[in-house]
């Protein structure tokens, strides 16, 4: 079995070069991609504003298609409208019908997958629950949905197909710290159960939290690509954490490392980040929330 | 014209037909294979619904109150002849307004629709779905069909509740006026007609094939037939040909066609029925004075009497005159030899009129007989007219060119007999004598529905008088039916008419009842002229439902619907939505346009128009003209491949109180399979492989 068919997505010399009218070249907005996501991976697409991202998105969707090259996904060629049934999509802003309530556009989608209507009367509720839409915006118009809200049912559109691979176009921008956090625990969520999750975004910190690998694109070009792990691993400094130390355990400490030559050693209290911070708050002030989301500073 | 005469010169649509195919072929059966086996009616439904959500929940129905308001203000503005014409407008002005309503709805929806989704990003959401390109372009007709369906359905039952309840009031009216006997004599059989069938009719027609003019009523043991003089009648004698045809018959050298140029023989014969304005000057004089001079030019039964003449052209296709008036006969009156139509006449045909008449790949040709001179009748046969030939030198025996009669089609077999054509159509003139002219309208496979002892007819002409004569005398017609098989004549049915306006006179069954039969009409009344066309007399044969016949008037506005639909969204697969429109109305409009233009697109008037700019220089003369003509076949060839909404006639027979016929629905049913099913193709083609992420 090749690369092709055997991984989620995968790129050969995938480039996209836009024209004027008179067939010149523009923009060159991706150059010669060679990538694989392997199945049940979370991938982080990295980089700048207009560095490619979006595109390499759009050209493994079917959106746009390939000046050069080849995108293979879930081993059939990108943009195959039978893919489709595996695939979800949440794009960068929510591009759906503002004129319908957030249960009929569940059900519209779920009608392009051809879900039976006893299926989706069970599913569409289910979904908005996961995304976290209550009773009452299920039945508003999503034009009067507030930025946070269009990212949720955005989210249970892409997932209405209990789809395999999923592609989540800046996921978290429009969310609050709450709605991200909530994003990033269903994205580890979805790994759980085997889902393979493209992740693109400037969010560095969001990616960090969730993906696997990261791959970071500049000017149309792939920067780097790796294990988030290793990539940010700061080979010369050891760090040892601890739960509970008593001072005159922390002076042995010193003591001990002072005679075995460490003259540099820092011991502080690791902070928490500004994220974990905010949720915390939030929960301990939310009567009967849900433990989970309370984040790791707890 | 009759139909038998010009039903073989139709544009041909079989370019446009070969290149539907192929599109549909090419597009949706090789290209778009997967698409078409992956089709899923259940997604084309749900894109189909969103499109009806979006038009319900922006408020497009809310435009039907508004037509609604403005055909009852223009209904009570309208100032109607009669009682039968206020419904005839109020049907015009409902199925207008809705025609209206629907087409711009549909365009402006459907051509919006994708550029929008396009625009706002939406689409990403539905592309990246199982969904084809195809369902997108079916779900989105489907959904526009339906939005245009449901203006439909509110128009039509206000048009139906409206039109019941108008026709209501003015049939108690119509009953009151009779009972109290306020009728005119013109309207009383008309009136009686309302009062027993009511107003809102949907009348089965029959239509005669033919409509022809004589002098006399054609007598059926002979083959001679009557056209008046005082040029108020003309023959017609169709010659089809090859080119070869006219290569002179000893020419061996560059065998040139026309080369001889041709000569018309022909034989007609005469009577003289009154007075010569000669005549009438001599008897008008004072005694003493002598009339202007009158010379013989024939001898008959041993006495020398002046002759009469008749006027030779060559007509196309078209009946427009075809050649220049000095191209035959030198564009003179040719005296006739004899009463009886024995001895023939040369009318000879110039060379440069035989090549003009050869132009492009003409093959028919009517040579048009007209008597100018007042007091006679002309009489023409089978046999009257023949086309010559002649050789290069005067010994060789010329080549006959026979007419073109049909033996199968006794309405083609003899010259064909017309009046005064005018733009309203032929005039019939009036003659209080026991005989006069007469209009023959043969009907065939029409016999009358029903036992009655009468049948219906309806009759609309215009009516010219000398413009001298008293103004309120009333045009009396005299109405006969005959049946050429059994030789039975009814008894004449007289009523009076007025212009323009539809009268309804019966004639009995007998007659009638085999379906193969003629009405002759006369116009009794001296100096009034009925202006008569084939379409101006039918036979009644049932009646229908009137509802029924509405429904299938919306049915055919709404397959056009579907046809603008497809047009629009054509179009927005690779245009902004505005010029989408523009040229959705471009698409829709354009065969008509070129319809409209015909006699401007016929060959030679090219010609004509570098002659009247005055364009000396032959050089120049010619650029243009070939320019000119180049332009109008490529018109004419576009227009050929463009839509004829005419098809779509969903007015013109419900409106007159004709039930629609089987045919129409089956017209309109066939352009939009023939021009929708390509569009929707392309579209399908234009939008697969089009990036919808901008």
């Amino acid at each position: 079995m090749t690369l092709a068919t055997d991984s989620a997505v995968h790129t050969e010399h995938l480039t996209k070069i836009y024209r004027d009218f008179w067939g010149r070249d523009k923009v060159r907005a991706l150059d010669d991609l060679n990538l694989t996501i392997h199945r049940g991976e979370v991938f982080g697409l990295l980089g700048p504003n207009g560095s490619g991202k979006s595109t390499t998105i759009k050209l493994l969707l079917g959106l746009i298609f390939a000046t050069r090259g080849t995108a293979h996904v879930l081993g059939q060629p990108a943009g195959s409208t039978t893919i489709n049934e595996k695939i979800g999509f949440l794009p960068e802003e929510s591009y759906l019908y503002r004129f319908l309530n957030g249960e009929e556009t569940l059900k519209f989608y779920g009608r392009l997958f051809k879900i039976p209507s006893k299926d989706l009367k069970r599913r569409v509720p289910e979904l908005l629950d996961v995304v976290g839409l209550d009773q009452k915006s299920r039945k508003r118009k999503l034009r009067e949905y507030s930025k946070g809200m269009a990212r949720r049912i955005g989210l249970a559109q892409a997932l209405i197909n209990n789809p395999d691979l999923i592609l989540l176009d800046e996921p978290t921008t429009g969310l609050d710290p709450i709605g991200t956090r909530e994003m990033k625990d269903l994205i580890l969520s979805l790994k759980e159960q085997g889902k393979t999750v493209l992740l693109c975004s400037h969010l560095l910190a969001d990616v960090q939290d969730v993906c696997d690998r990261i791959t970071i694109l500049f000017r149309g070009k792939m920067q780097t690509l790796g294990q988030v792990r290793d990539l940010l691993q700061v080979r010369d400094i050891t760090q040892i954490q601890t739960r509970g130390m008593t001072p005159q355990q922390l002076t042995e400490v010193q003591e001990f490392l002072r005679r075995t030559g460490v003259t540099d050693a820092t011991i502080t209290h690791p902070t928490t980040t500004l994220e974990d911070l905010f949720v915390r708050v939030v929960r301990e002030n939310t009567p009967g929330a849900d433990p989970r989301i309370a984040g790791n500073g707890q | 014209m009759s139909s038998h005469l010009l039903g073989d010169f139709e544009i041909s649509n079989f370019t446009g037909a070969i290149l539907g195919v192929v599109i549909v072929v090419g597009g949706l059966l090789i290209y778009g294979f997967r698409d078409l086996l992956r089709f899923s009616i259940t997604r084309a439904w749900a894109i189909s619904s969103v499109c009806w959500s979006e038009s319900i929940r922006r408020k497009v129905l809310w435009i039907t109150p508004l037509a609604i308001i403005g055909v009852i203000i223009v209904a009570q503005l309208q100032r109607p002849s009669d009682e039968q014409d206020a419904i005839r407008q109020t049907i015009k002005f409902c199925l207008f307004a809705t025609g209206l309503l629907i087409v711009i709805t549909t365009i402006i929806l459907a051509a919006t629709n994708l550029p929008k989704e396009i625009d706002t990003r939406v689409i990403y959401t539905v592309v990246t779905k199982p969904t084809t390109r195809l369902e997108i372009v079916i779900g989105k007709v489907l959904g526009f069909a339906r939005v245009s369906g449901a203006i439909l359905i509110i128009m039509g039952l206000f048009t139906g509740l409206y039109l019941h309840l108008r026709a209501s009031f003015l049939r108690d009216d119509i009953r009151q006026r009779l009972e109290a006997g306020l009728v005119n004599p013109t309207d009383l059989a008309s009136y009686q007609h309302y009062k027993d069938v009511g107003l809102l009719n949907a009348k089965t027609i029959e239509m005669p094939k033919q409509m022809e003019v004589f002098a006399r009523v054609p007598d059926p043991k002979s083959k001679v037939r009557w056209f008046s003089g005082n040029s108020e009648g003309e023959a017609l004698i169709p010659f089809e040909f090859k080119k070869e045809d006219f290569i002179a018959p000893d020419d061996n050298q560059d065998k040139t066609p026309g080369k001889t140029g041709a000569v018309a023989l022909i034989k007609i014969g005469w009577d003289q029925v009154g007075p010569t304005p000669e005549e009438q000057r001599a008897g008008k004089l004072p005694i003493g004075i002598a009339a202007p001079d009158t010379k013989p030019t024939t001898r008959i039964a041993g006495k020398l009497v002046r002759a009469p003449q008749v006027m030779v052209r060559v007509y196309d296709t078209n009946l427009n005159q075809l050649l220049p008036g000095n191209a035959v006969g030198n564009g003179k009156g040719v005296d006739l030899a004899d009463p009886a139509g024995i001895t023939p006449i040369p009318v000879y045909i110039t060379p440069q009129g035989i090549q003009q008449m050869l132009q492009g790949d003409r093959t028919k040709i009517f040579l048009n007989i007209i008597g100018p001179n007042k007091g006679y009748e002309y009489s023409i046969a089978p046999d009257s007219a023949v086309l010559l030939i002649p050789g290069m030198s005067e010994q060789t025996q010329p080549k006959v060119l026979q007419p073109a009669y049909s033996n199968n089609n006794p309405l083609a077999a003899m010259p064909f007999l017309r009046g005064r054509y005018g733009m309203g159509g032929e005039q019939l003139p009036g003659s209080s004598k026991e005989t006069g002219p007469v209009v023959v309208l043969p009907f065939s496979n029409a016999a009358p529905s029903g036992s009655g002892a009468q049948v219906s007819f309806q009759l609309r002409a215009g009516i010219e008088n000398s413009g001298d004569e008293d103004t309120e005398k009333l045009t009396q017609i005299e109405a006969v039916a005959y049946n050429p098989k059994s030789g039975e004549t009814s008894s004449p049915t007289k009523f009076y008419l007025e212009a323009n306006r539809q009268t309804i006179f019966q004639l009995p069954r007998g007659p009638l009842a085999d379906g193969q039969f003629e009405i002759r009409l006369r116009n009794l009344t001296d100096d009034h002229y009925l202006i008569l066309r084939p379409d101006s007399v039918s036979m009644i044969q049932s009646m229908e439902s009137f509802d029924f016949n509405l429904l299938k008037s919306l049915f055919i506005l709404w397959l056009m619907s579907i046809l603008v639909t497809v047009i629009a969204i054509f179009c927005s697969t690779w245009l902004s939505w505005p010029i989408a429109i523009v040229l959705t109305l471009v698409i829709l409009l354009g065969h008509w346009g070129v319809q409209q233009l015909s006699d401007t697109l016929q060959p030679g008037v090219g010609n004509s128009i570098a002659q009247d700019l005055g364009l000396q220089d032959p050089s120049k003369a010619k650029a243009f003209t070939s320019s000119y003509e180049a332009l109008s076949k490529g018109l004419v060839a576009v227009s050929t491949i463009l839509p004829d909404i005419s098809q779509f006639s969903a007015t013109e027979d419900i409106e007159k109180g004709v039930a629609i016929a089987p045919q129409r629905l089956f017209d309109a049913l066939t352009v939009l399979l023939g021009f929708g099913v390509p569009m929707l193709a392309l579209s399908y083609v234009f939008l697969r492989n089009k990036e919808v992420a901008p």
